[in-house]
């Protein structure tokens, strides 16, 4: 496994407001697929470290976007994903939700769309609507 | 399919539609034929709204004729139309003794023009008229009939009149063609436009920066028009309105003016710049020239908070600073009111005059209609409403308490009756001249979706052909979610 | 002559229009006035909340994306969901909502003899609103400004050239694809990197607008890290800085913008320019507290916040008129405002009711910024008792402190930590260090940000 290389990447932690400038040193196999996490400095706290190992894997964001409503005083509802899903299916889950329609009325946290493309996540309502 | 009318006036602008309601009081047929989709579209709504007093011009020229007579009409014509105007007196500032002498020869010119009461004031006199003005400034040419308005309230007021007493606007009739048939002929002029063909008796010119292409069409005088460009500044509300200030004048314009507005903004006015005719657009160096102007004249003007800046095209004949009113020599039954620049706000109510004269000279029979009525009353405006008045509204309908534009108080129906006013409000901006709702300093960013709602819902449309101004400038494409 | 009028109360006719009297009323049914209310009324007032719109929470509503209530409720929400969570509070009180009403003006008894009322023992303020259900005045001993800020627009920035549709305040865009299913236009340019900027630039792309760049005029991005890593590097979103819009192109639809590289004073460098083919501008180009209500109601403002001059317990220059939120400085999270705003609530309740300690202040004390301080919070000083102290810096520094001076002594330095504009800076000044301003004789207090290569 000669050729593996090893980087030295810089970017910020963003669980919580601190932000803090993680300095991460990881070994990419000849593809560029990561093969460890050597090391993560900068962090003020042990969430830093598993951010790290996490987003050099398989970043993980929360979606937020809108649905259509019938039926209500708004046009729009407000959704998001209950937890992060895998960034690379946010496009995916862009077109599914695109032509969803909803009735109102809804609660916050009403369930839009359970098992989101298979994460295991469901869609999730971020606001009462009437 | 040709409609036949005894007049065509050629341009919605203020001096096509101060002629409109001049002449709306005779029994005639008249058409407003407008190229854009509202009034005052062209040199009409990028100026600073002065009623200038008419010392500038040299005396015996059109404009000094009808410069001071119009700024004299302009109380009568702000009663009858229902429109904002403060007479409140201006300056001319002067700094230094070549100025001063520069004042008395304005003031002698002043005179010989009909100006009233115009005179040479010093410094403490200038401080008690606007204690604002430059304590740097020496000496000022006192002027108490110089004014100002809104001129795009001008020019729709004038029209809504005119509409009001039978007279026809077609807008979004830009003029192709014109065909001259025989002297005499009842349709002596067709004009060929997109919206469907106009014929008529007497054809009057009052196209601003088109004014040459109509004349030429009507193979009448042949002249080119300068564009000659200025920037204006337009500056949040200020807790008492400026007095017009101006500079000692350059040969080619006014200099740069600080003045007060009916709303109580403040306004720097103008640059000029002969530019590519069309040119519309504000640049740096203009800005900047404003701001700075303007600090000459009012040091303590807080030019930080710019509420917009614009810029138009002064309609100038090539090779005159002159007016051109009157019958072509050339077509008879075609009347120009053309090289309309500066001062035209002022002089519009004089030029409308003097086009009846001309006209009443050639040979054109103008009687007076029993039913004409000189009056327009001005639609409600909430935010100068006394408390009872706006009580009164909101009991009337609730939508005079739903709020739209929080800037400028506009509530919905409010929005509502500028649509529906004849002519009313096609578009967003239409709206803004009409009833100020996206005028004020956040410029529409709370109040622009919801303006292209009520003028989706009034005008039967998808928000999706809602315009902001003229063809073309769509503002959102159609909905994002929902569809497959 | 047409003298300048705050829609100004008719006194005539006072008579005429309905009143209801409460101790605290609160102006905006944000994020800021309903921690306002909630927190007057957990003090025992009766609160008011007056919101322009339909709906309590503010422009939190459109702003759908994550990253609220980390601080305050510990967990990542979107606005909408940070919102809610004070909107079902609010309605479980008896706390009185006039929504769709817009307040026209407020007038204070005390201190304006036109109104031709009696003035009474405490100022009582009256303010007029008007609704689709009429005018109608609510009197308060308290009043709190809650009415956050509005977005700078092309205008105030002086950006040249024509002006056709697609040029959108951030905000605006916003509304168009979060609220009201429109959208703006296909290919956008976004200018200022700003927060809503950057959160705008990752709903363009999730939502099939195309995003050419995020154009910043500072050699550095204005917003909060996360956003930038969130919003642009996941969307592979350029970020080009020290760059800026010099000219708008189109008359009736945008059709481009001309860029140009700025200089270090930030003034255009000719022949940089290259233009970017586009049908919409995005303006994220900073945000300035709405205060014209505030003026015409006798505040007093700051001209470096724009927001009003207070004191620790957040009251404004007239006694009984509170500030707190974006109204009174742009913050950086929601959470701040929050915890702000129940300051205010609760010392405005604290004032209506008659149980705040000091209401003789205990000294007079004015607070102003140096260094790289852009602005410090509160602008006055009135009793000696521990004291947050807001401030934002004008520049990022990797190494700088914060120094508390009075007549030229330095009475507390902070450690040295890196400070970005981005961030919205709390500083907790010990009672002790304004007792001895207090001791030296100073009537000012200096908070400096100093950074250290420099020092």
């Amino acid at each position: 496994m000669s050729t593996n290389v090893t980087e030295t990447l810089q970017f910020n932690c963003t669980t919580c407001p601190s932000e803090c400038l993680l300095t991460v040193e990881v070994e990419r196999d000849a593809n560029g697929a990561v093969v460890e996490v050597r090391s993560v400095t900068g962090n003020n706290c042990p969430r830093g470290d598993k951010f790290a190992h996490q987003e050099l894997t398989c970043p993980m964001r929360v979606l937020t976007t809108t649905v259509a409503v019938s039926g209500g005083d708004e046009a729009l509802l407000p959704v998001r994903t209950a937890e992060a899903i895998p960034l690379e299916l946010h496009a995916q889950a862009m077109a599914l939700i695109r032509g969803l329609v909803v009735n109102a009325p809804i609660r916050m946290g009403d369930v839009v769309l359970k098992d989101l493309l298979n994460t295991n996540i469901n869609l999730i309502a971020s606001m009462d609507i009437e | 399919m040709t409609e036949t009318f005894d007049i065509v006036i050629v341009g919605a602008g203020i001096t096509g539609c101060a002629i409109a309601r001049q002449l709306a009081r005779y029994d005639l047929s008249i058409c407003v034929v407008e190229a854009a989709n509202d009034i005052a579209l062209g040199a009409s709504k990028a100026n600073g709204g002065l009623v200038h007093a008419g010392y500038d011009p040299a005396p015996g020229t059109v404009k000094a004729q009808v410069n001071a007579r119009g700024c004299e009409l302009y109380g009568t014509w702000a009663q009858e139309l229902g429109f904002l105007f403060c007479r409140t007196g201006s300056m001319v500032l002067g700094f230094n003794d070549e100025d001063g002498a520069q004042l008395e020869q304005l003031r002698r010119n002043g005179l010989a023009n009909g100006v009233p009461e115009l005179s040479i004031v010093g410094p403490d006199r200038i401080h008690e008229l606007e204690p604002r003005a430059s304590a740097d400034a020496t000496c000022a040419l006192w002027c108490p009939s110089t004014g100002f308005v809104d001129p795009f309230e001008v020019a729709i007021a004038a029209l809504e009149n005119a509409v009001a007493n039978g007279v026809t606007f077609m807008r979004s009739a830009p003029v192709e063609a014109i065909e001259v048939a025989g002297s005499g002929d009842d349709g002596r002029f067709t004009l060929a436009t997109p919206a469907g063909n106009v014929r008529c008796r007497y054809l009057i010119n009052a196209a601003g920066n088109g004014a040459a292409d109509i004349s030429h069409m009507a193979s009448a005088e042949e002249f080119q028009m300068v564009w000659r460009q200025g920037n204006i500044v337009v500056l949040d509300k200020e807790p008492r309105t400026l007095m017009p200030l101006y500079p000692v004048p350059t040969p080619v314009s006014k200099g740069v003016i600080v003045t007060g507005t009916v709303h109580g903004n403040t306004v720097i006015t103008a640059t000029a710049a002969v530019r590519e005719p069309g040119d519309t657009q504000t640049y740096a160096s203009d800005v900047n020239a404003l701001l700075t102007g303007a600090r000459k004249l009012v040091p303590d003007l807080d030019t930080r908070h710019v509420v917009r800046a614009f810029a138009g095209g002064r309609p100038v004949i090539q090779g005159t600073n002159d007016f051109f009113i009157g019958q072509s020599a050339v077509v008879p039954g075609l009347f120009q009111a053309a090289g309309i620049q500066s001062p035209g706000v002022a002089s519009a109510p004089a030029i409308a005059e003097r086009m009846e004269l001309v006209m009443r000279e050639a040979g054109v029979e103008l009687h007076e209609r029993a039913d004409w009525n000189p009056i327009r009353r001005a639609p409600d405006d909430f935010d100068r409403a006394p408390l009872a008045r706006k009580e009164e509204l909101i009991e009337f309908n609730p939508a005079w308490g739903q709020i739209v534009c929080r800037c400028e108080t506009v509530p919905e129906a409010e929005i509502v009756a500028a649509i529906r006013r004849r002519p009313g409000a096609v578009s967003v901006e239409g709206v803004k001249r009409r009833c100020r709702a996206g005028m004020g300093r956040c410029q529409s960013g709370f109040c622009q979706s919801r303006v292209v709602a009520i003028l989706a819902r009034e005008l039967g449309c998808d928000p999706s052909e809602v315009l902001l101004e003229d063809t073309g400038s769509w503002l959102v494409e159609g909905p994002l979610k929902g569809v497959r | 002559m047409a003298g300048f009028k705050s829609s100004a109360i008719d006194c005539g006719v006072v008579e005429a229009v309905q009143t209801q009297a409460f101790d605290v009323v609160v102006i905006g049914g944000g994020p800021a006035g309903m921690a306002a209310a909630l927190a007057a009324h957990n003090a025992g007032a009766h609160v008011a909340i007056v919101e322009r719109e339909q709906h309590l929470g503010g422009i939190l509503r459109q702003c759908i994306h994550p990253g609220f209530g980390l601080s305050h409720f510990k967990q990542e929400l979107t606005g909408p969901e940070y919102a809610q969570r004070f909107i079902d509070q609010v309605r479980a009180t008896d706390i009185a909502l006039f929504l769709g009403s817009m307040v026209l003006g407020i007038d204070s008894a005390e201190g304006d003899p036109g109104t031709g009322k009696t003035a009474g023992a405490t100022a009582v303020h009256t303010v007029t609103l008007m609704s689709p259900a009429g005018m109608l005045q609510l009197t308060g001993r308290a009043v709190v400004l809650a009415m956050g800020c509005r977005e700078r627009t092309r205008s105030e920035i002086k950006i040249p050239g024509s002006r056709p549709a697609g040029v959108f305040t951030a905000g605006l865009a916003q509304r168009y694809i979060n609220i009201e299913n429109l959208k703006p236009g296909s290919r956008a340019v976004i200018l200022g990197s700003g927060d809503i900027g950057l959160i705008m630039a990752r709903r363009c792309t999730l939502e099939g607008i195309s995003v050419e760049g995020v154009y910043e005029l500072m050699p550095y991005a204005n917003g909060l890290r996360r956003n930038v890593k969130n919003c642009l590097d996941d969307f592979g979103v350029p970020l080009h800085l020290s760059t800026t819009v010099t000219r708008v192109i189109g008359h009736d639809r945008l059709e481009a913008v001309e860029v140009s590289q700025v200089d270090e004073r930030l003034a255009p460098i000719p022949g940089t320019e290259r233009i970017i083919p586009c049908d919409t501008l995005l303006l994220s180009v900073g945000l300035i507290p709405e205060n014209e209500l505030s003026v015409a109601a006798g505040v007093e403002l700051d001209p470096r916040t724009r927001g009003a001059v207070v004191d620790q317990s957040l009251q404004t220059g007239v006694p009984g008129i509170f500030a707190c939120g974006n109204v009174l400085h742009v913050h950086d999270l929601a959470d701040n405002v929050t915890t702000e705003s129940e300051r205010a609530g609760a010392a405005a309740a604290a004032y209506a009711l008659g149980t705040g300690a000091g209401a003789v202040p205990d000294c007079e004390l004015t607070v102003s910024p140096a260094g790289i301080a852009g602005y410090a919070l509160p602008g006055r000083i009135t009793a000696v008792a521990l004291t947050k102290l807001n401030f934002r810096v004008r520049r990022p520094v990797d190494a700088a402190r914060v120094r508390i001076l009075a007549g030229g002594v330095e009475l507390f330095a902070g450690k040295v930590r890196p400070f970005k504009p981005s961030v919205m800076e709390s500083f907790p000044l010990p009672a002790k260090v304004i007792k001895q301003a207090l001791d030296l004789g100073a009537s000012k207090i200096v908070l400096s940000v100093d950074p250290i290569e420099e020092a």
